[in-house]
Parts: structure tokens; C-alpha cells; sequence
């Protein structure tokens, strides 16, 4: 009654008064010092931080995919999305802009500070504030990284500004290179006093319009692990990744959670690539649809077999009003149809095998389809119907235990574990690469034997009983129904003594190296991880050339010859970064 | 206080903007006088243009020119149209069509030709305007830009051709091409261009007001080239009566109906020859190679010392010609029935054996493979629609490559490796049914062992089987057969790549 009479009388000083009328304050929000008030104040601010964070979706795949070598533009693309492909950003080019990362790590640090007062004026539990201050740093920390990646010397703030409006004040920050960055990075993070997810009980763990709120938020220690894998710190990397891979899903059996488990050939209910049992050799056979293999993770809801894979995805979804920024990059019909897949990555599909004797690798053909004429990337837009074209449902895709397998092999691989690396990559993983014929006790057998964090066991046997965590492991390479990949032994390793020795590491290293980085093309490609791959280990072998002989392959078979050879000179100089511009 | 301001000096400034608003009229004011008249008052204050202005009043079209859209006009001069004939300019309908032939729709500059632009002209027909000439009527002058559009005036009278479809009903110089094309035209009735006058009260029908919705088809046109199509480019050959008779009696053999019906012959060898007499693009004397490629892949021997006339048309050329030697190889070529294309099975049951296989090898990208059935004879049905009465050829292409498909062996290399021969057999029939026994099936090539491959799969030959004839036009049915064992697996697989029938002369 009091309210009404309140607003009434507002009314009416308004109509009277113009002055009043246009200083009026605002009732549908808030003045900083009223936003942090309690734990639900403090939950809105970490959703109010990712619902920030998408809308950067868009400017994180043309980063990083663009700038690598899988993607390339199209006719319809605008000169600033060609500056990007060819590696010629002017300090114009709005998508060389850092500016929208440091506006939401500005956001972070505010938010941060908040929780801190909150803390101390005990308006949030310990265990409430661990959690909620964690992510947030960590999702700074990521932002950091991302910055660091594309723009290489940059500014270094964990103070909140008042505004967007100060990011001039930056200048007085200390400025970090991309090492530096890491360094740093790991310090902060390794301090952080959570790096668990948010626990069952807590309020930004739940289930809201069939979306798991715990997948929102990033999974430090993934995060970490890529930290340490940055600054070749192979063995902590690895027990960070490892520690994902055991991580218990909600409604998923410990063997299937981020397992990269194996085709279930009768039901043909997973996500692997997938012919009708005992048709495998029939085309029209082929599983093709929304709810089974491989295709339908980047479409199926939220049910256990997308939380089996996916560790971090945030929704754009129509009901509430979002709109799926990849509709317009990549959709032909409907979209604008900016970005298309690099004749490259479609060279490198087609040059695959599959183990039906089909020479083409069916991943690519799901990741992106000839529609129209036009190769369009479709896995971000699964989800999205062109004759809806105003319902832009979709997802941003950031994290999937392939790119973590991967990770891992690639953090193993470098600690010295190659044959472990290279059971996550072939078929049959840990079950067929652990598999001695000469052995028949299975005690003996199908285990890696190693300590922590490279102890993998695959045994799956009923007398005597085993069912281990990697029983239904089965390499990225198997889960994707191509063959095997081989090595030529003799290059590495004295064969004329047995056992054999091992006696030029650092070439199988590189080898088994090269590899993954492609299996990472063939798997992730348009998933946002590709330049920040390529960079790694350039960066790790200090050798420009392979990242300046990948783009220029790209651009070469796009037929920009003169673009190819810019491009190469200028990554080959190690000028790997975008001009930092800031206003 | 503030806001009245802004009021003051808003309304001060629109004041301001309504006092200069006369100069701006004269700074906006065409410089150009010529842009005030329309095409026709151009003309027609142009003396030697006299004769085509009243032509233009004549056909209605100076109503045309007076309106706002956009036109170019050729206008040939007073001593051009003096030479018209009076045939064409005693005629409304036909001066109508001539005076049409020298108006498009849209603005055509000389530069607007580079270096020659075809043109569609108001009265359909389409031209070629060269920037200095269209077709071959010299420009006099050239760009007079008025209100509505261009203005060009020419040398020549612009006389509008026939099509090539016109051309040939008015030719004498085939009738018997002309007699059989013209026998395949008919009458088709459209409802929707139609006039409904009711409905069935029994049946809820329309009822259509009779005459009306009828349209004039003609196979001819629609199924190898619309000559009567003013937008179609084409070369149209016309066989005289001699070369036509010849021809068709080369043809007439391999059409052979079960009946003996010599109409049926006739009307099949006679759309074997004509629907190869017309080929995309207008090939001139001047550039006329030895062989065209018609929209069926037929080559056409073009023998220059065989043409007896040559007719420009307004939509391409016409031939005439006195001989016309197609290769009975191209008229006739070889029969691909690709494996991964089947009619159907002996068994319906048998889905999960049935395997359409991606290879690289393969014709066509694919083959086709049955697996694991365990039946005897089983076999995989094609179908040849409309068959010629001839004698055949028959090859298949088969590659026993069989990868095993259980994951341990799948990783094998290379995947080819331990395969066991097999047999299976072509048989060609009549029924859609193959039964092995009597009544005896119209051939039956016999077992062939199909051996596992040792090499590189495409180094795997056609193998040739025996020769087929066939002695009626007619649909034909091909088998693939298994072997007669039911077990084991590796004993009666079916594998095809491709069968192929090539004719026998």
C-alpha cells in the first residue's frame, strides 16, 4: 500500500516537474554498494560474469580458429575477417581488439573484490566464498591466457577499475610476455583455495531448463593442467588432467565418464562413429542422427552421455531470449556464411581411412556438410533450423574430454610416457596397446603397471572379475572408426637388442607429437583449440616453421599464393601476435 | 530553460532552411534541356527520323515511349526505312514486330557493349548490339540521353528473324524431319489456365468452359531443345528427305518390337535420329568444327560439303544438309549398369547382408556387396529400361576385397590381406524372377571365379563373359547370382562393381 502510494506520488512529481522527470533515479537497478549483500547476491554476480563472458563466444572461434589453420573465409567475409586469415591485422581490425576480454576481466576483478568484502563482513561462509572466488579467478586467469596467446606483450591488472571507460589507465600496468603470463598465472592459481567444482549441495550446482549449471563454469583444473603444460611442467600437467579424467560425472558409471569409451555396437548408443553391427561395410549403414554417435554430441541434450564428454559448454538458447552468434558465422541459409572450412582440413579428412576400407574420415564429414554447393561448418549450428531462422539455439563449445585426452597424451608424451600417449591416440587404447600376446594371466596384463598419475588399467574379465576404469577406453583414433596410425620403430629405437632401446627420444617425441596435433585437427577443429595448439609447440620446439609452414599450407591451397608466402615470412620471424590497441 | 532554448534554436534553423529553399530548386534544376522530353518527342523533333515517329504512332509504341520507364532505341533514319519492304509496312501485325526489333527495355549505351551485349528487344526477339552496330546496322548517332532512356539512330532497318522452330514449318527443305517433329506435338489441358464455370454437384469436380485451358506441347521442344524459345542458343540441323530416309534406315534394326509393329519401329528409330539433329550454342560456318556433342552426348558429323543451306535465326542457326554419317558406336553407346544401383533382391529379408561400400576404386565411388546370407543362389537383380534389339557384349568388373569388419582384424595391413575365392555368375532374362532350372533363363554366363585380390584394386580389369543377343526392343532383367552353397560365408559372397553391354555392329 505504502509502495503504491510511493510510485503514485512519483507520478505526479514527475508530470509536474521536467527537471525531476529526467534526473529520476533508476528502480530497476542497483547502485554498486546494494549488490553484495548476501550468497544469492554473489551467485548472481558469477552467473552475471559468464552471461558477460558469452558474448564473447564469437571473437574466441575467430581467434583462435581463423588465425589457424583449419578455417578460411569466405566470399561474403569483410576485409577485418581477411586481415585475420592471411595474418595481416591492421590496428583497426575490431577482432585485433582486446578490449572486450579486459572489459570482463575489469568485471572479474570487481566481482572479486566484492567477494573478498563480503568475506570479511561475513556475509559469505569460507566454503561459500572458496568456491565462488575461485571460479572467478580462474576464469580471469583463462582470460589471461587468452589475451597473452594473441596479443603477447600485454597489460597485467588484478584491480578493479571503475569503468570501462579507464582501460586507458592500463598504461600504468606492469606488462606481461606470454611465458611471464603463465608463470604468473600458475602462481595465482595454485593459491586459489578451491579447485574442486562447485560442490553438490551449493546453489550454482543445479539443474535449470534441462541445462546442469556445473558444466557453466570453468574446470580449473583442466585449466591448470593447461597451464602447466604451457610452461612445460609435462608431469604436473598431466596429474591435473588425469584428476578430469576421474572426476565422477552425476548418473555416469566411472568407465564411461570422460573415457573415451568405445562404440557400443549393438545399440549404437554413444558418440563414436558408427555403422549398423555387421553392416559396417554398407554406407547407407552409417549412424547418422541426433541422439547416436559421434555427431549427436554436438546436439543431443543434456542427458548422461553429453555429460560422459562434455566438461565445460555454455547455451545460447532461444526460450530465453539468447541468440547463437555461430548462425551467423557459419550458416549459409539464414546466416551470413562469413567463415568456411580451409580446403586444407578437408584435404586432411579425406586422407584418412577408416576401418571399413572408406577413404575419407566420417568426423569431417560431420563437422562440416556441402550445402548449396558450400562447404558449411555445421557443429556449432546442429542445433539451428533455417526455417526458424529467428530461434538461434545453440552452444559454445569449450571443453570435451577428446580435447582433454589429447592434452594429456601430449603432456605424457613429453614426460617421457610416449607409449602411454599413444594408447590415448590409437585404437582399441589402453586395452589393445597394453595387450601382450604371449601373456594370458590378466593380472600380468592390460595395465600401464606406471605410478600416479599414469596408472591406467583396461581389464574386463569375469573370472577372475575385473571391471577396471579403462575397460571401454578406446583411443581417440578407435572411437573415431579410422585405422591405426604407425611408427617406423627403426628410427627410434635399437632393434637388434631386446629388448629394444630407445635411443633418439626427442625425434619419437616429435613424431608421436605431430601426430596429436593433427588428431587434435581431426577431432576439435572449429572447437576454439587450434591456434593456442599450434602456438604450444612452436613455442616448445622453438621452431616458428611449424606454425608458419601449417598456415601457409593453408593458404596456399586457398589458392592465396602471395597472402601464403606473407604469412610465412612474418610467423616465421616469430611474429606470432596481434597489434595491442587499446582506446 | 534550457529545453526552450533548444526549441528557439530548432525552430530558428528550420526557418533559415525554408528562405534558401529557392536556390536549392535552381541548384537542383536539370543543366540538361534534352532531360525534360521523353523518347518520343525526341524523335519526332528529329526530321530524319519522320518516317520511323509515325511508324511509332502507327503500332501504338509512341505511347509507350512516352511513359516513365526506361528504353533504348535504335532508330533507323528516313532512307533506311525507305527500303522495308511494303509487304512488312502494309501489314499492322507485322510492322508492329519490325518496329518492336528496334526497342528494349533499360538503358544501352555504346559502352554498355563490350564488346557485344545480347539484348532482349521489346517485341521478344533477342539482338546483339555491338556498340557501333546492332547486328549489322551501322550507328549513325549515338547516346542522346533523354528523360526516359538512349536514343541511337542506325543505317539499316533492323528486320526481325524468325526462330528456328518458325523457320522449319515454313521450309520446304525437310518434309520429312518437318512431318515427324510436327507428329509429336499435342494437346495438354491446364486448369489453371482454364475458365471454370462450375462444379459437379456429384462429384465436387470443376467444370470448365470447353476449349478453354488448352495448351500446345510438343515433345521434340520439351525433351531436346526448345528451338521455339527466342532465349534458347542453338545449332538445328534439317536432314533433306534422301539423308533422313538413310538414316532412319540405319536405325530401324536395332528397333525391332516383339509384334512387329512398324509404327512403333518408326516412331523409336525416328526420335533416335532427330533428337541428335540440334546441339547447344550457335556454331557459324566460319567457326564450325567437324564434330558437335548433342544434349545426349551424341556426336554429330558436321560435313561441311554436305550443308546446302545456312539460316541465321533469331534464337541461332539452321542447317541443311544432304548427308549426316553418325557412327552407329556413338548413336549407340555402351550400357553401364553400376552394382550399387540394384532393382531388387531374392530375398527382402536380407537387409543386414546388403552393403553399398564407399571405394576409391570403384566406378561410379561405389560397389555393392551381399555378405554372410547363407543362401543358395542368391542374387541381386538390375534392370535395363528399353534395351536396343541388338547384339551385346557383356563384361563385368568385380573385386574381391572383402575387409573383415571384427575390430582386432580390422587394423590389419594392409586390410586385404587372407581372402578366399569365390564364384558367382551373370544371367540375363526377360522375368524379374531368376529361378535356377527349367524354364531356361534367356542366358546364363555360368560360374566365374571371382579370385581375392593380391594387388592394388584398381589394377582389377573388366572381364569380359560372352556375347548376348537380343532380338525385340525391350526392358531387359540382369542377375548377379551367388553360388549354390549356403555355407560358409566365404564360399557365396556377391561382389559388384559394374556390368557392362557394349553393342556389337
Amino acid at each position: 500500500m505504502l509502495a503504491t502510494a510511493v510510485i503514485a506520488g512519483g507520478t505526479f512529481v514527475g508530470v509536474t516537474s521536467c527537471e525531476d522527470m529526467l534526473d529520476s533515479k533508476p528502480d530497476k537497478a542497483l547502485e554498486p554498494k546494494q549488490a553484495y549483500r548476501n550468497r544469492f547476491d554473489a551467485d548472481a554476480a558469477v552467473i552475471g560474469v559468464y552471461g558477460k563472458f558469452l558474448g564473447l563466444a564469437k571473437h574466441y572461434i575467430v581467434l583462435n580458429e581463423l588465425r589457424a589453420d583449419l578455417m578460411d573465409v569466405t566470399a561474403n567475409a569483410d576485409v577485418n575477417l581477411q586481415q585475420i586469415s592471411y595474418h595481416q591485422a591492421s590496428d583497426q581490425n575490431p577482432y585485433a581488439s582486446p578490449k572486450p576480454f579486459y572489459e570482463l576481466i575489469l568485471y572479474c576483478n570487481d566481482v572479486l573484490r566484492n567477494f573478498d568484502i563480503m568475506f570479511a563482513d561475513s556475509k559469505l561462509l569460507q566454503a561459500e566464498y572458496n568456491e565462488r572466488y575461485s571460479d572467478i579467478a580462474t576464469l580471469r586467469c583463462w582470460l589471461y591466457l587468452q589475451v597473452a596467446i594473441h596479443w603477447g606483450q600485454v597489460p597485467y591488472v588484478t584491480e578493479p577499475l571503475a569503468s570501462v571507460d579507464d582501460l586507458k589507465d592500463l598504461e600504468g600496468a606492469p606488462v606481461l610476455g606470454l611465458q611471464e603470463m603463465v608463470r604468473e598465472l600458475i602462481a595465482v592459481m595454485e593459491k586459489l583455495p578451491s579447485h574442486e567444482l562447485y560442490a553438490l549441495n551449493s546453489t550454482l550446482n543445479a539443474n535449470i531448463d534441462g541445462y546442469s549449471t556445473n558444466l557453466f563454469f570453468i574446470n580449473k583444473k583442466f585449466f591448470l593442467g593447461d597451464l602447466y603444460l604451457w610452461n612445460g611442467d609435462y608431469l604436473k600437467a598431466a596429474m591435473q588432467y588425469k584428476d578430469v579424467m576421474m572426476t565422477p560425472v552425476s548418473g555416469v558409471a566411472i568407465y564411461d565418464s570422460y573415457k573415451v569409451k568405445y562404440a557400443d555396437v549393438a545399440s549404437n548408443d554413444d558418440l563414436a562413429i558408427g555403422y549398423i553391427r555387421d553392416k559396417e561395410q554398407d554406407y547407407k549403414s552409417l549412424i547418422n542422427n541426433n541422439t547416436q554417435g559421434w555427431k549427436s554430441m554436438f546436439i543431443r541434450p543434456q542427458d548422461p552421455l553429453f555429460n560422459s564428454e562434455w566438461i565445460w559448454v555454455l547455451p545460447f538458447d532461444s526460450r530465453f531470449k539468447q541468440s547463437s552468434p555461430f548462425v551467423d558465422l557459419f550458416s549459409n541459409s539464414g546466416g551470413k556464411y562469413l567463415v568456411r572450412p580451409a580446403q586444407l582440413a578437408m584435404d586432411q579428412w579425406n586422407a584418412q581411412v577408416q576401418r571399413n576400407g572408406f577413404t575419407f574420415d566420417q568426423r569431417g564429414r560431420f563437422t562440416y556438410a556441402m550445402e548449396g554447393g558450400q562447404p558449411v561448418i555445421k557443429k556449432h549450428i546442429y542445433n539451428y533450423d533455417p526455417l526458424l531462422p529467428l530461434q538461434r539455439t545453440g552452444k559454445w563449445f569449450l571443453g570435451r574430454a577428446a580435447l582433454l585426452h589429447l592434452r594429456f597424451a601430449e603432456a605424457a608424451n613429453r614426460d617421457d610416457h610416449s607409449k602411454v600417449a599413444w594408447a590415448f591416440l590409437n585404437p582399441g587404447g589402453i586395452r589393445v596397446t597394453y595387450d601382450d600376446p604371449a601373456i594370458t594371466d590378466v593380472t600380468k596384463e592390460l595395465d600401464t603397471f606406471l605410478p600416479y598419475p599414469y596408472n591406467f588399467a583396461a581389464r574386463s574379465t569375469n573370472v577372475p572379475f575385473f571391471r577396471d576404469d579403462w575397460h571401454r577406453h578406446d583411443g581417440i583414433r578407435g572411437r573415431a572408426y579410422v585405422t591405426a596410425l604407425t611408427l617406423d620403430s627403426v628410427k627410434y629405437f635399437n632393434m637388434s637388442v631386446k629388448p629394444r632401446v630407445l635411443t633418439n627420444a626427442e625425434a619419437l617425441k616429435r613424431d608421436i607429437e605431430d601426430k596429436l596435433i593433427m588428431e587434435g585437427a581431426l577431432e576439435l577443429a572449429y572447437e576454439g583449440n587450434r591456434w593456442a595448439d599450434l602456438l604450444r609447440v612452436a613455442i616448445r620446439r622453438n621452431d616458428p616453421s611449424f606454425i608458419a609452414a601449417k598456415i601457409h599450407d593453408k593458404l596456399q591451397k586457398a589458392g592465396k599464393t602471395a597472402e601464403a608466402s606473407q604469412a610465412k615470412a612474418r610467423l616465421e620471424a616469430g611474429d606470432w601476435f596481434l597489434p595491442f590497441r587499446m582506446e | 530553460m534550457i529545453r526552450f532554448k533548444n526549441y528557439m534554436l530548432t525552430a530558428l534553423s528550420l526557418i533559415v532552411i525554408t528562405v534558401g529553399c529557392n536556390e536549392w530548386d535552381e541548384h537542383n534544376k536539370p543543366s540538361h534541356e534534352a532531360l525534360n522530353e521523353t523518347l518520343f518527342q525526341a524523335i519526332k523533333k528529329t526530321p530524319e527520323l519522320s518516317q520511323f515517329s509515325e511508324y511509332l504512332v502507327a503500332t501504338g509504341y509512341d505511347q509507350v515511349l512516352a511513359s516513365s520507364r526506361s528504353f533504348t532505341v535504335w532508330a533507323p533514319d528516313n532512307q533506311a526505312l525507305a527500303t522495308v519492304s511494303a509487304d512488312i509496312t502494309g501489314d499492322a501485325e507485322k510492322l508492329k514486330l519490325f518496329i518492336g526489333n528496334h526497342i528494349s527495355y533499360q538503358e544501352y549505351f555504346t559502352e554498355s557493349a563490350n564488346p557485344s551485349v545480347r539484348i532482349k528487344m521489346i517485341n521478344g526477339k533477342n539482338l546483339t548490339w555491338y556498340g557501333n552496330r546492332l547486328e549489322s546496322a551501322g550507328v549513325v548517332s549515338a547516346n542522346e540521353y533523354v528523360r526516359n532512356g538512349v536514343l541511337h539512330v542506325i543505317n539499316e532497318p533492323v528486320i526481325p528473324r524468325q526462330n528456328s522452330w518458325e523457320l522449319l514449318l515454313a521450309s520446304s527443305a525437310g518434309p520429312k524431319q518437318l512431318a515427324y517433329l510436327q507428329s509429336l506435338t499435342y494437346q495438354d489441358f491446364v486448369d489453371s489456365l482454364a475458365t471454370q464455370t462450375g462444379v459437379d454437384p456429384n462429384t465436387g469436380k470443376p467444370i470448365y468452359e470447353p476449349g478453354t485451358g488448352i495448351v500446345t506441347r510438343n515433345r521434340f521442344l520439351e525433351e531436346a531443345i526448345d528451338i521455339s524459345n527466342e532465349d534458347s542458343l542453338h545449332t538445328f540441323i534439317i536432314l533433306d528427305d534422301n539423308t533422313f530416309n538413310t538414316e532412319f534406315t540405319r536405325l530401324k534394326p536395332y528397333f525391332t518390337t516383339k509384334t512387329g509393329n512398324q509404327d512403333s519401329t518408326a516412331r523409336l528409330a525416328s526420335w533416335h535420329l532427330a533428337k541428335d539433329l540440334v546441339v547447344r550454342g550457335v556454331f557459324t560456318p566460319d567457326a564450325l568444327p567437324d564434330t558437335l556433342v548433342s544434349k545426349f552426348g551424341v556426336k554429330v558429323p558436321m560435313d561441311k560439303s554436305a550443308i546446302l543451306e545456312t539460316h541465321l535465326t533469331s534464337n541461332g542457326i539452321v542447317y541443311v544438309m544432304k548427308a549426316m554419317n553418325f557412327r552407329l558406336k556413338d548413336k549407340f553407346p555402351p550400357i553401364i549398369v553400376q552394382g550399387e544401383l540394384p532393382d531388387g533382391f531374392s530375398r527382402t529379408d536380407k537387409n543386414v547382408n546388403i552393403h553399398y561400400r564407399y571405394r576409391d576404386w570403384a566406378s561410379g565411388g561405389a560397389d555393392l556387396r551381399v555378405w554372410n546370407h547363407g543362401i543358395a543362389q542368391f542374387n541381386v537383380r538390375y534392370k535395363i529400361d528399353r534395351l536396343y534389339s541388338m547384339s551385346y557384349k557383356v563384361y563385368w568388373r568385380t573385386v574381391n576385397d572383402f575387409v573383415d569388419t571384427t575390430y582386432t582384424n580390422a587394423t590389419a595391413n594392409p586390410p586385404y590381406a587372407h581372402l578366399d575365392a569365390f564364384q558367382q555368375k551373370l544371367v540375363i532374362d526377360l522375368k524379374s524372377i531368376y529361378v535356377s532350372g527349367a524354364p531356361a533363363p534367356q542366358k546364363d554366363f555360368n560360374y566365374v571365379k571371382v579370385n581375392a585380390l593380391k594387388a592394388n584394386p584398381a589394377n582389377n580389369r573388366l572381364k569380359y563373359l560372352g556375347d548376348y543377343k537380343l532380338d525385340n526392343y525391350r526392358s531387359l532383367y540382369l542377375f548377379v547370382v551367388a553360388g549354390t552353397a549356403t555355407s560358409p560365408n566365404t564360399l557365396n559372397p556377391i561382389e559388384i562393381d559394374y556390368i557392362k553391354l557394349v553393342p556389337i555392329f
